[in-house]
């Protein structure tokens, strides 16, 4: 019997300097509602929509905080990817 | 400004029928009007409490969505209409209201809240509201983004106007014009001022550099803010006088102060339609010497204000409207189109764009994350600029792109020492070679020019303009620094003395210096914008005086109404005494003896 492979998820690492602040945090919004799948975002103890603003607002996430993503859904790969290249690019701000 | 955060239901207290009340805030923008108050609420309407019958939570659902989707229709129009009126900035605010509208969290809460509790809509809407409100206050220390918690309110208080049937001040339909009582005027509530409806506004908070204050300015309102509870001291109808040169505001004046206010009014009607006659002529002296007259502003929209008041072009042109109202960084092709309109619609006359003058009293996140604990002794201006030099080449990138369109030149804020303006010329000089191999086209001489505002550089003045084509005087600043004492602090307003003789003297030689050099020499601070003072610039020999754009035909006035020998021995007169008050004294009654009717300029 195969094993129900787990929700996909990554760790990824805020990078900017200035942490997700209002813009990096409307980037998210904008491009995680692209997907089908449904996107979650975690902080510590904090698990958020990712396409809520006021979600993303909730993270608080400053420079060097680690999050974790995870997706679910038929697109989910696709969406992982693209979020994590998002980070790697600090949200096109340095 | 973080208001109405956690005040949900705002009891106002009832105020004493009887009896004129005078309250004192800070003059905002100047002017005075008599007028009735037009309160605008505080706080959020209060919601009905219900329990739903189960067959009716679908319908209550529907009429979620449906105001949802009227508020997302309001906000789209209205961010239509003022496209033609306002910035792109400006505008930029309505597309984070969109956002929050359409936000998944709150919307699926609701309804979560409708279906499982049977809560009216209202009240589900505001308990989850409440909730996302106190998660992001406990979660978010960053400042900036605690302050767009104002956004979220004002979205909340947009649906739920949309439930409950009340108007918006976007749909008041104003019969008569009244003077706007307000605890503070939202963004976007400012932004739908309409000028031909509005007398005047008065607010609980804000400062001078607060949003009201600056759109109230561009827009000519006087106004004034920082008026601790107004709004909740008076109610739409009374009788109010907005007072906007000495930031008093009178509720239910006795029939003698309505009187004097009327002549005060009056007077100053009068005055400015006279002054208004000077607009087309050039700021000569009688025996013919020309000193420059140009303006201060803020913002693009601003250029109306100067040409209509006769200025020659603008002396300070301040770019922290580009990065503070917003939550981003303004990127290189947004900046260039502002400094490109300002340029072109001002063409062939002067404007000096000031670099980022960030810090002090006008914070923003977007450079640090918390203020300096002595804020105006600490990371600022030119010192952030040379920090985040990303930050500064897009200025500059932009600011050199924008010199094909007109007459640009660019000054930079708090130079104060020769090691930093020599870092910065540098800087300047590499993101040039940078355009230029990217075959940007640039005029060729784009004039460089510093702010002397720090004593350690007017104190150097001689060796400072060796490097640079022009200085301009800021002399807000160079006196809070040469006097210790913060302009904006009551406690010490008396030390901040702009004709305390160490702080002429310092002027004085800052002049000589830029003289003995050829260096063209400006003044860009307050000091310009009253007679008296102007009269000594100009006697200590300035090339140019920059007001705000108000202030100008009071000050071609001046100078229209003198020989530069006679301000020439008034300045001598002045370098000779040794306290402020014979220095005042002296000056205002050169001034009187000039022209009777400028008295009336002080509006005090």
């Amino acid at each position: 019997m195969p094993i129900k492979s787990a929700m996909p998820q990554i760790e990824l690492k805020v990078m900017n300097k200035l942490g997700l602040h209002a813009r990096p945090a409307a980037k998210i919004v904008e491009t995680t509602k692209k997907f089908k799948s449904e996107i979650t975002i975690s902080k510590n103890d904090i698990q958020i929509n990712a396409k809520s603003i006021m979600g993303v607002m909730m993270l608080a996430a400053e420079a060097g905080s680690t999050l974790i993503i995870s997706a679910e859904g038929e697109d989910a790969q696709e969406a992982l990817k693209e979020v994590a290249m998002m980070f790697e690019r600090k949200f096109d701000e340095e | 400004m973080p208001i109405g955060l956690t005040g949900r239901t705002v009891k106002k207290t009832r105020r004493r029928k009887s009896g004129e009340i005078i309250v004192t805030g800070q003059a905002a923008s100047p002017g005075v009007v008599i007028g009735r108050a037009f309160v605008i609420p505080y706080g959020i309407p209060n919601v009905p409490v219900k329990k739903l019958r189960a067959d009716r939570v679908e319908e209550e659902i529907q009429r979620f969505r449906s105001a949802l989707a009227a508020t997302r229709n309001q906000l789209l129009q209205l961010q239509d209409n003022l496209k033609k009126k306002l910035s792109d900035n400006t505008i930029r605010i309505f597309d984070a209201h969109l956002q929050m509208i359409e936000d998944v969290m709150a919307v699926d809460q609701t309804i979560g809240l409708i279906r499982e509790k049977r809560m009216g809509v209202e009240q589900a809407f505001t308990v989850t509201i409440d909730s996302i409100i106190r998660a992001i206050e406990t979660q978010q220390q960053d400042q900036y983004l605690r302050e767009r918690l104002e956004d979220i309110r004002d979205v909340e208080r947009r649906v739920l106007e949309n439930l409950l049937g009340i108007c918006d001040i976007s749909r008041i339909r104003m019969k008569s014009r009244v003077v706007l009582v307000a605890h503070d005027l939202t963004p976007t509530q400012t932004a739908q001022l309409e000028r031909k409806f509005i007398l005047g506004c008065a607010t609980d908070v804000g400062g001078t550099t607060s949003h009201t204050a600056i759109l109230s300015r561009a827009l000519e309102i006087p106004s004034v803010v920082g008026l601790g509870d107004i709004s909740e001291r008076v109610e739409s109808g009374d009788e109010i006088i907005v007072d906007g040169f000495s930031g008093r505001v009178v509720i239910n004046p006795k029939h003698r102060t309505v009187e004097e206010y009327y002549s005060k009014e009056k007077q100053h009607k009068a005055l400015e339609s006279k002054l208004a006659e000077l607009v087309s002529l050039p700021s000569n002296t009688i025996d013919g010497r020309f000193v420059e007259l140009s303006a201060n502003i803020e913002f693009p929209e601003e250029v109306t204000s100067v040409i209509s008041h006769g200025a020659k072009g603008v002396g300070l042109f301040r770019t922290e409207f580009l990065y503070l109202t917003r939550e981003s960084l303004p990127t290189e092709h947004e900046q260039y189109l502002a400094y490109a309109d300002v340029a072109r619609r001002l063409k062939p006359d002067p404007v000096i764009i000031r670099t980022l003058d960030a810090g002090a009293d006008k914070f923003s996140s977007l450079f640090q994350s918390s203020p300096d604990p002595n804020p105006f002794l600490g990371n600022r201006a030119i010192r952030i600029c040379l920090k985040h030099k990303d930050i500064f080449r897009t200025q500059l990138r932009a600011l050199f792109r924008a010199t094909v369109h007109g007459n640009i030149k660019i000054l930079l804020p708090l130079i104060s020492t020769i090691e930093e303006l020599k870092k910065a010329l540098a800087f300047m000089r590499k993101v040039r070679r940078e355009l230029e191999v990217e075959k940007v086209p640039m005029a060729e001489n784009v004039q460089i020019g510093i702010m002397i505002e720090v004593p350690s550089a007017a104190l150097m003045a001689e060796e400072f303009v060796q490097y640079v084509d022009f200085i301009s005087i800021g002399t807000n600043d160079l006196i809070q620094y040469v006097m210790a004492a913060d302009r904006g602090n009551e406690r010490v307003a008396a030390f901040y003395q702009p004709l305390n003789p160490a702080v002429i003297r310092l002027i004085h030689q800052v002049i000589t210096a830029a003289k003995r050099n050829n260096i063209w020499v400006g003044v860009c601070g307050e000091m310009a914008s009253y007679p008296h003072t102007a009269l000594l610039l100009i006697g200590l020999g300035v090339d140019e005086l920059s007001t705000s754009p108000t202030a100008i035909p009071r000050i071609k006035k001046i100078i229209r109404s003198i020989s530069y020998q006679h301000a020439r021995r008034v300045a001598e007169k002045v370098l000779s005494l040794n306290s402020v008050g014979k220095i005042k004294n002296y000056l205002l009654q050169e001034v009187e003896d000039i022209d009777k009717s400028i008295k009336g300029l002080y509006g005090e």
